[in-house]
């Protein structure tokens, strides 16, 4: 993130210096614990963040870590509310967005703006839903749906801030939806059956363990199509998706190896191959 | 017709048995963590058979929007499920519930270290 923060000028140094001054001097002077390595990670100053001017999140303090070059930026109003040395983990998950592992070239995926045309076509989702579900065109039916999906669309439309993908206009890449369906029944037949022969032996074998996959897939969607199925098919549970890295951090209750590659062989490889062959 | 019959109570009976194996999994299985996996795997192939099952027979009676709906129902569930077991295990793990004294390795503990405390 430091790369993005603007180089101070003058009335930026000024204006710096004036909320450093209102800092508690625990804030500046306690280091960070570095997410990475564990080291000690002084504050090194505030930067203002471009692009938000007058948001409560402008100016960030910055903390680097000696050990492994790790730089964290904590917009300070948060930081007052928690103190990261005292930072627990709830709160770490938000803020561990702003951190930049340097020496990596990942960088956080752009977030996307959700406009008018996405706010319509979640009522519309909604609506449709609402439609199949009911199965009746009353007329009074038909405005509490109309009223209904407004709510509902009001909370959820910045979830379909996508564009409508390439691969819904082109027939071809609906055959390769067609193979990820097949493939993840399949998986999903499989697993079943595996996990319920576990469960009902007398003597349960599982050797449970949480294993990162590495992926290679980096897009939203993908990302989340994949961890969505590795949900449900052979012997995992997805509990944590890095984005920036690509990483699917996995409960598996017969851990067969340690090594990502090899995890990524066993657990991955056949559902992102379909994936890719997908949305490519 | 009567094949039909015979194939619904199949489904039926399927979908009894892996939600019957997901309830003992539950009861069983040491941290929550791996109850996550009974919980949402063998419950969604469970359902999906009864689901599968219903559908077929509201054809056979000839109630088409019924056959939709259940069918809409089928795919929510299948949609919804791997998002709620994503989460409860997410939230569990950041909530400090810690995982069974079995367990072999945490790669993500070792990863993200001491944030978590």
């Amino acid at each position: 993130m430091s790369g993005s923060l603007a180089e101070p000028g003058a009335d930026d140094k000024a204006q710096a210096r004036h909320i450093s001054r209102g800092l508690p001097p625990t804030l500046v002077k306690s280091p960070l614990t570095c997410p990475l390595c564990g080291a000690a990670a002084p504050a090194r100053g505030l930067r203002r963040r471009p692009g938000q001017p007058g948001s409560r999140v402008e100016w960030h303090i910055v903390y680097a870590c000696p050990a492994c070059g790790l730089i964290a930026a904590f917009a300070v109003e948060r930081a007052l509310e928690h103190p990261p040395g005292s930072l627990p983990g709830a709160a770490w998950t938000q803020e561990l967005r702003l951190f930049q592992w340097t020496g990596q070239t990942a960088r956080l995926p752009q977030e996307r703006v959700a406009r008018p045309k996405h706010f319509a076509a979640a009522v519309l989702i909604s609506f449709l839903t609402w439609l199949i579900l009911t199965s009746s065109l009353a007329p009074l039916d038909l405005l509490w749906g109309f009223a209904v999906s407004l709510v509902v669309a009001r909370f959820s439309y910045r979830l379909s801030a996508f564009g409508l993908p390439g691969w819904m206009r082109d027939p071809r890449r609906w055959i390769s939806f067609g193979r990820l369906v097949i493939e993840f029944n399949r998986q999903l037949i499989v697993q079943n059956i595996s996990l319920s022969l576990r469960v009902l032996q007398p003597q349960m074998r599982i050797r449970p363990g949480i294993v990162a996959v590495p992926t290679r897939l980096r897009d939203d969607v993908g990302l989340t199509v994949l961890g969505g199925l590795m949900s449900l098919t052979p012997d995992t549970v997805t509990l944590e998706i890095d984005r920036a890295r690509g990483v699917i951090y996995v409960h598996w209750i017969d851990v067969q190896t340690t090594s990502p590659e090899q995890a990524r062989r066993l657990i991955s490889a056949d559902l992102e191959q379909q994936i890719t062959a997908w949305l490519k | 017709m009567s094949a039909l019959v015979v194939l619904i109570g199949i489904l039926y009976a399927l979908g009894l048995f892996f939600n019957l194996a997901s309830v003992v999994g539950i009861l069983r299985l040491p941290d929550i963590y791996c109850r996550l996996h009974s919980s949402s795997k063998n419950t969604t192939l469970g359902s999906s058979l009864i689901i599968l099952g219903l559908a077929m027979r509201a054809g056979l009676e000839g109630t088409w929007p019924a056959v939709v709906k259940i069918l809409f129902i089928g795919l929510l569930l299948l949609v919804v499920t791997p998002i709620g077991s994503h989460a409860l295990a997410r939230a569990a793990y950041w909530q400090g519930i810690p995982l069974w004294e079995g367990t072999l390795v945490d790669q993500y503990r070792a990863e993200t270290g001491p944030a978590r405390d």
